[in-house]
């Protein structure tokens, strides 16, 4: 079998920089070393630059700077074919085949590109897509499979081009529980025969079992590479955030729902299942409840389900199952993560930050004086930079407009604040403030929920928090399901 | 506050421009010099002369596009003014044919009355755009055929009047009928009231108030609006209401100031021109009054130059067409 040995790494990726187009830096500065033989789990957040590593390497996208070694050797991958042709497959998050042609004629434009033979291609990944579980008939049209039938597709073309490596984004995304764990078996078996894996997956729990080393990224940079071995009993989740946040959990930890007495119950989730636009659910069959002067935190490390959960509590979304109790006259008020959710962003910020009053209140004149006197109050304690309160909202940064609206909304006296993705676009001063805004609305007497895919937000706020996953809710500790008993939390 | 845009001074290209290009080129089908007609138009619709038949002709025009510049702002499409013109005008004879002796108080409760019968026509397609999706651009432009043919089937059948040649009602009775203020025009008080009350009236609301405002926010889509806690679907049929009460008093004012009675062509294309008028209303509310007398304006001419020249009878059909073609489309567009 052709793979590196333990001591020299397979595949070198030296000082990777990405830099888009728009000028946003998705890597800046990242090696990483890939071993033959071994299964390399990449995690961090949204954003990371996982899926952006992944591309570089597999010759989808071009770094802007630093350079890929292979067994030392220095290559420069133009395009996905000559990755292919040094060995290196990838299975691309959702799917890169092509949706007009059949399952054996996409095999065979990989083993083309490859340099192997289609027929016996074909014949292996049948063999893997049978092992996951799936009937595959080479005939059929790409566009007749369903999305877990095409992930799979895509996921054993990968597996079994790629002679070095095989390089996969969220390849169970798609997939059912039981075709994700066949799939980690085959992994393992694959890794066994010298091949390198690298793998990003968002399911913590799936990936714990399986990875020979974790590297953790976060925003563009490399924060460790541990190897399971030296977790010695520990669990990953713990080692995971350990690195995610340096300053540890202890640190941020701020005990404020001791300060004020447990206050009423301001909301209670029973039993409910929440679905997003294309009809998944997101959340399922889930309890939680909420008190005043309390914030709890929920973290979906993929994102998914941070919408849809604040939209159904809010009111603007409908709930597949189960109900949502607030108390009559409960005065929620919401920040989503984006701003144009929660204004008209060609208005004059006055006039954002008057809207609720100007849209509550009856058919009247323009009160300017309490328009200025509004604005200036909110701007003063958002510490925003707003040039002119004339001009419109979308003039201002995306950071600055987040802030008139997070605090417009925290500041209206809400009995309920929802909080949707609390750090998005901001710096680390704004998160800090944001965090700040959070502990005080809880502790003037309101209940918080917090909904995001960062995982630092419920340590930097200092609070209760709970990862969703696969629509359901853990605890971060033990990794138990909560919630799933009415009433259970 | 309403800040210049493109758009703007696109629209304002459309609605000055729009009936200019038309009758050019309709001149030039007809062998007709464009610059003569041009010229007619201009001075059938702006010397001294014409101005009080222009204004005549601008005050439906105004009055209804008063009430398109509110909903257009919540991007509801009413397009069906035409429609709720007509029948806000046949409202107001048959009431006022039942009320009369009554004097002013007869004037107020049938012009109220037309405008309550536009607004309940409007209210339907609003009703089917809230309630059942359905698009408020054809169910509207649909409602005027609907009108016209309903109206066609009353003035033809219940309402006639017996002693008429024409399929039209009875004349009503003189104290409803709202007299010309100067000598020798037919400037009534409707003329002179509505320029003075709805010029501001616009601005204000528009600009100024908290309505333009919610407005805005509805216009910006059912998802927005249920964040600042509208009911979209409550507002979209306030909103085609009260865009159809403005229309239907429009109508009013043309049976009670002008014609004494309703008949088919009552409404000379004004719910219509009062489209493009509204989309640059809505934008700058400060326009809404010189347009209106611009396109009043335009129509009295392209009646004096087809006096004159031999231009087809249908150029302001051709006028009106032209004007909704080009300004909704621009308006709809994000």
């Amino acid at each position: 079998m052709e793979a590196g040995s333990r001591e020299e790494p397979l595949i070198v990726a030296k000082d990777i920089w990405k830099i888009y187009d728009g000028g946003y830096t998705a890597l800046s500065g990242v090696d990483l070393e890939i071993y033959g033989g071994e299964i390399h789990v990449l995690l961090g957040e949204n954003g990371a630059g996982k899926t952006t590593l992944l591309k570089i390497l597999s010759g989808a996208i071009r770094p802007s700077r630093g350079s890929i070694f292979i067994r030392g050797e220095r290559k420069i991958f133009r395009s996905p074919r000559d990755a292919l042709k040094q060995g290196i497959s990838m299975a691309y998050q959702g799917s890169s085949l092509v949706e007009g042609l059949t399952a054996g004629e996409n095999i065979s434009i990989v083993a083309r590109a490859a340099g192997i033979n289609g027929d016996e291609l074909g014949k292996r990944v049948m063999k893997t897509m049978e092992d996951l579980g799936y009937q595959l008939d080479l005939r059929s049209r790409v566009s007749s499979l369903s999305p877990g039938e095409k992930q799979a597709l895509e996921v054993s073309i990968a597996i079994n081009a790629g002679r070095l490596a095989v390089l996969m984004d969220e390849p169970t995304a798609l997939m059912s529980t039981a075709s994700s764990q066949l799939l980690m078996k085959l992994l393992r078996e694959h890794a066994d025969n010298g091949k390198a894996l690298v793998i990003t997956s968002h399911k913590i729990r799936e990936v714990a079992e399986i990875g020979d080393r974790y590297t953790i990224l976060k925003r563009g940079t490399r924060v460790a590479t541990v190897t399971r071995r030296s977790l010695d009993g520990g669990s990953v989740i713990d080692t995971l955030i350990k690195h995610m946040s340096p300053q540890g959990l202890e640190t941020y930890s701020l005990d404020i729902s001791g300060a004020i007495d447990p206050g009423e119950e301001i909301l209670y989730v029973d039993n409910a299942s929440i679905a997003d636009d294309r009809g998944i659910e997101v959340l399922r069959n889930t309890s939680f409840r909420l008190r005043r002067g309390e914030i709890l935190a929920i973290v979906s490390i993929d994102g998914r389900g941070v919408k849809e959960i604040c939209e159904a509590i809010y009111g603007l979304r409908r709930l597949r199952s189960g109900k949502i109790y607030v108390k009559p006259g409960t005065r929620i008020r919401y920040i989503p993560s984006e701003v144009s959710r929660a204004s008209i962003p060609e208005m004059p910020v006055a006039i954002n930050i008057s809207m609720r009053s100007i849209i509550g209140g009856r058919i009247s004149l323009l009160d300017l004086e309490e328009i200025v006197s509004s604005a200036n109050r909110i701007i003063e304690a958002s510490r925003a930079n707003v040039p002119s309160i004339w001009k419109p909202l979308k003039s201002l940064s995306g950071g600055n407009a987040r802030r008139v609206i997070a605090w417009r909304e925290a500041m209206d006296n809400p009995d309920l604040l929802i909080v949707e993705e609390p750090t998005a676009n901001l710096d680390i001063a704004s998160s800090q403030s944001i965090a700040m805004l959070i502990r005080s609305t809880a502790s003037r007497g309101a209940g918080v929920l917090v909904v995001t895919s960062e995982l630092e937000d419920p340590l930097r706020i200092g609070c209760k928090w709970l990862i969703l996953e696969d629509g359901t809710l853990l605890d971060p500790r033990s990794s138990k399901r909560v919630g799933t008993i009415p009433g259970a939390l | 506050m309403p800040a210049r845009s493109p758009r703007l001074v696109t629209g304002l290209l459309i609605v000055v421009l729009a009936p200019l290009l038309a009758i050019s080129i309709l001149s030039l089908f007809s062998g007709v010099n464009a610059v003569e007609t041009i010229y007619w138009v201009f001075w059938g619709g702006f010397s001294p002369t014409q101005i009080p038949e222009t204004m005549l002709r601008a005050t439906p025009i105004l009055i209804t596009s008063f009430g398109l510049s509110l909903a257009y702002l919540a991007r509801i499409w009413n397009i069906g003014s035409e429609g709720q013109i007509l029948l806000g005008a046949i409202a107001t004879a048959w009431i006022g044919l039942h009320l009369g002796g009554l004097g002013v108080i007869g004037v107020i409760v049938s012009t109220i009355f037309g405008g309550l019968c536009g607004a309940l026509w409007a209210s339907i397609p609003g009703l089917l755009r809230a309630y059942r999706g359905a698009n408020e651009v054809f169910s509207t432009l649909m409602m005027n055929y609907l009108a016209l043919y309903l109206a066609s089937y009353l003035l033809q059948g219940p309402l006639r009047s017996p002693t008429s040649l024409f399929p039209e009602t009875a004349t009503l009775s003189r104290d409803l009928w709202v007299e010309p203020l100067i000598p020798g025009t037919r400037v009534n008080a409707f003329v002179l009231l509505s320029p003075a009350l709805i010029a501001p009236a616009t601005y204000i609301l528009v600009a100024r108030s908290t309505l333009g405002i919610k407005l805005r926010v509805i216009g910006e889509g059912a998802e927005k609006a249920r964040y600042f806690g509208i009911d979209a679907g409550k507002a979209i049929v306030a909103t085609m209401f009260l865009s159809g009460f403005l229309a239907g008093i429009a109508g009013s004012t043309e049976v009670l100031g002008i014609h004494h009675r309703a008949l088919p062509s009552i409404s000379q294309g004004y719910g219509y021109l009062a489209i493009p008028v509204a989309v640059i209303a809505s934008l700058e509310p400060r326009l809404i009054l010189p347009l209106s007398i611009y396109l009043g304006g335009v129509v009295n001419g392209v009646e004096v130059a087809q006096m004159n020249l031999s231009i087809p009878s249908g150029a302001s059909y051709i006028i009106q067409g032209i004007l909704l073609i080009a300004s909704l489309p621009m308006a709809m567009r994000r």
